[in-house]
Parts: structure tokens; sequence; C-alpha cells
């Protein structure tokens, strides 16, 4: 095939009719701010985040009334629904099985308590095969990467990636963001993320158009005014340093890439809530979220 | 801005690039719906900004880059899809053409890093410096990405090998 044929299949790619139709209608001066305003996100809804979230973070935007930490056993639902909670509260929800938009649960995260954090890495040797081989080998990964983990097809939310070196095949994926839901956006003026691990980096899912290149890196800051409570969030992903690694050495346990991550939000008060997590990959690759601090500075 | 000079700007651009983004925006997200809203979200993007462009090349590049930047955003957001081949024919013009189908159902099945370079390259028609200065990667990274994804889809279509 010819790279005209080609140009030509794809050419063959057309919109309906009216689709011009329908956007300009949507375009419109009724719809679109002329100021560069924050954007929805198109697509996300309430049920992608019902379905799929599976680690969230929340921080109560309210000071405590004294400034010793406060624990919350609180379930997220009424944390995003009670604004009198002093507290800063790490939520997980875990996701399991075939149903889990049904199944979901709700666990307030508890200092020093483990929780699944559905990251997952794998890593195939690849040395010893042809480019053949190694090229289906890849496509296969690459459309089941997922699937291997994620029995419910019925996600909405996730990313995985696959990447490779001349010996080895890296996959990573997962459904895990971390999230944060203070009770008052307004009053956010920054939020930090950082974590500790070159083989790790954290990256900035802002669920709006205006980043054309998500944030991402150990040390990442968004301002309060881009930061939307339903749709950003944080994941962490592994760098080209743990691709390195596998490289060098295939048999590098996962606990290599054991990382710590704290998020900070500041308040336009001046006043921070700090939450540190440890993650802990286990030999299978598949991480767990351990709790280690939270606190709220006034 | 006056709700007919938006509605103008949007018909010169649209006129301009709007069939080229749809084409890529389907071949990263596999069907006319997000396709359609990726759009909506770069010509919105477009409209809400005073860019300044250097030229022609320059803006169409913007396009190009934003497009593929939403559908990644996209594509992250929603958790990687699992495309289904009647979707795809359904979307497509070449509902009765197999090779056209297996052609486009095989791009769209490319891991999204190979699929960049595949499209810019053989679509857009890109050079590796051009892709490499979009994509923001090394021209070797290109080359290596370009023969990967030549590969990928060589072996997928072997009966008419690209």
């Amino acid at each position: 095939m010819t790279k005209d044929d080609f140009k030509k299949t794809i050419d063959s790619i057309n919109p309906d009719a009216h689709m011009t139709s329908r956007l300009k209608a949507k375009i419109s001066a009724d719809n679109v701010p002329l100021k560069r305003n924050r954007q929805v996100f198109i697509g996300i809804t309430a049920v992608c985040l019902t379905a799929a979230i599976v680690f969230c973070v929340g921080f109560s935007a309210l000071q405590p009334k004294d400034d010793s930490l406060v624990k919350s056993t609180v379930p997220i639902g009424t944390i995003l629904q009670n604004k009198q909670i002093n507290s800063f509260v790490m939520v997980a929800s875990a996701a399991k099985g075939e149903n889990t938009q049904t199944q979901i649960t709700y666990k307030t995260l508890e200092l020093d308590k483990e929780y699944p954090c559905e990251i997952y890495l794998s890593v195939k040797d690849i040395s010893g095969l042809t480019e053949d081989e190694k090229t289906k080998l890849i496509q296969e990964i690459s459309n089941n990467a997922f699937n291997k983990h994620c029995t419910d097809k019925n996600f909405k939310k996730g990313h995985s990636q696959v990447c490779t070196t001349d010996r080895i095949i890296l996959s990573q994926c997962g459904l895990n963001e971390f999230k944060f839901n203070p009770d008052n956006t307004k009053n956010i003026k920054t939020v930090n993320v950082k974590n500790t691990s070159k083989y790790g980096q954290i990256v900035f899912t802002s669920g709006m158009p205006d980043f054309d290149v998500p944030p991402h890196g150990n040390d990442i800051t968004v301002d309060g005014e881009d930061f939307d409570v339903e749709k950003s969030g944080f994941y962490w992903d592994h760098t080209e340093e743990a691709e390195k690694a596998f490289d060098e050495n295939i048999n590098t346990p996962f606990s290599t890439f054991n990382d710590t991550i704290t998020f900070i939000v500041e308040y336009t008060d001046g006043s921070e809530a700090i939450g540190v997590i440890d993650l802990i990959f286990n030999d299978s690759g598949n991480a767990t979220a351990i709790c280690k601090n939270y606190d709220y500075v006034s | 801005m006056s709700k007919r000079d938006l509605e103008n700007e949007f018909e010169s651009r649209y006129n301009d690039y709007g069939n080229m983004l749809y084409k890529i925006a389907f071949l990263y997200l596999g069907n006319a719906s997000d396709a359609e809203d990726v759009l909506q979200d770069v010509f919105t993007k477009y409209l809400c900004g005073k860019y300044k462009f250097k030229n022609p090349g320059h803006e169409k590049a913007w396009f190009i880059r934003v497009t593929q930047n939403k559908c990644l955003d996209c594509l992250k957001k929603s958790g990687r899809k699992n495309i289904c081949i009647d979707d795809v024919r359904m979307s497509c013009v070449c509902e009765n053409n197999d090779f056209e189908y297996d052609i486009i159902s095989k791009v769209i099945a490319l891991p999204e890093k190979y699929k960049s370079a595949i499209i810019l390259f053989y679509y857009n028609d890109y050079t590796v410096e051009e892709i490499s200065k979009t994509l923001k990667i090394s021209k070797a990274a290109v080359k290596k990405r370009l023969q990967r994804g030549r590969d990928i889809l060589r072996l997928e279509l072997e009966d008419y090998a690209l």
C-alpha cells in the first residue's frame, strides 16, 4: 500500500453532514465565554466518577477548632455534603469484581492501614525475540494491558501505557486517581503534589482543556483557579528511570519503585492541609497505598 | 466579538481545518461522538483565546497539536476504551469497503505514541523534524516510533503492506 492509498483511506473518514451546524450551534456567542474562563470538559460525568475513581483524597476547607489533628471516619459522600467537618480525610473507594458500578465501597483511610491502589506494573523480557515477535507482543500487550487487570468492561476512567526498550516491555495500567474534595474550592490558593522516587512522577489531569500538556513531574503545583474539584486530579506514573532500571536488570524488584507522595493544599487564608501516603508495590507489581500522615496547619 | 463574528470566525477556521481535525480525532478515539466533542473543545479553545500565529503553517500545527492533546486527555480521562469494530464500521463512510475498514481499524488500534507519529507522517505529510517539534521528542524517537508503527501495521495488514 502506498502513502497515497493510506491518505485516501483516511480521507474516507468524514463527519456527517450536520456536524458543522451542530458545532456552530454549540460554539455560539451564547455558549462560548469570550474570556479564558474555565471550560467544562465534555463527556466526563458523575457516572464516570462513581464508576472508577478508586482512590480519593479529601481535604476540608474549614479550619479545625483547635490545632490538634482530627481523624475522620466519615465516608466520602458525607464529606462532600457536610461542610462542618473540620478535618483532612483520605478516602478510598475500592473497585472490585465485574460490576464495579454497583459494588464500589468507600472506605475512610486510617493511618498506617493498607489500601489497594489499582496501579499495576508488569515487565516482560523481549531480548530473545525476533522483531516480528516483539511487534506482535507489544501490540498484544497494548490491547490487553487494561483488560488484564480490569475485569470490569464498563470502566470509564483510567490510563494505561506500554513502553519498550530493546530488551523489555514495561506496561502500566491503573484506575488510580488522587482527588481532592475540599468543601470550598474558591478558597484554594494552590494545590501542590510531590513525590520522592525518581522512578515515579505525578501527572495532573485537569479535566479542562486549558492545558495543552498536563503538568507532570516530581513536584507540581496547580493554581486554585485551574483546579476543578469534580474533574481535576492527579495520578502516579512511572518515569523513564523505571524503564532504564528494568532494561538494565529485568529482575529489579518492584519494591524499588516504592514512593512517597505528599499533597499540600494551600488556602487563601494561609492555612494548609497536608497529606502523605506511601505507595508500596508488591512482588507482582500491584500497588498499595498507606496513609502515613495528615495535618492541618492554620 | 459579536455572535455573528464568532460564527463567521468558526466557519472560516472550520472550513480550513475541520475535516482534517475530525479525521485525526476519529483515528484517536474511534467513534464519531467523541471526535465531535473534541472538535468542539478545540474550536472553543481557539475562539476563547487570543492566539497570534506566525503563519498558516503555525496555525495548522497548533490545531493539530491541540486536537491530539484533547484526544489524549479524553482517553486518559475515560480510560483506554475497547473500540467496537461495528462502531468503527458504522462511523465510517467505508461501510462496504473492507480495505478501508481494515486500514482504519488497525490505525485506531495502534498504541497512542505510534499512532501520533504515523498520522502526522502519512496523513499530514509532516517531516521527521516537524513531528519531533510537534510531539516534543527527539528525531531518533520519531524514527523509532514510525518504524515500530509501520511494523505493527505491516504485521496486522499483511495483505496490503504499508
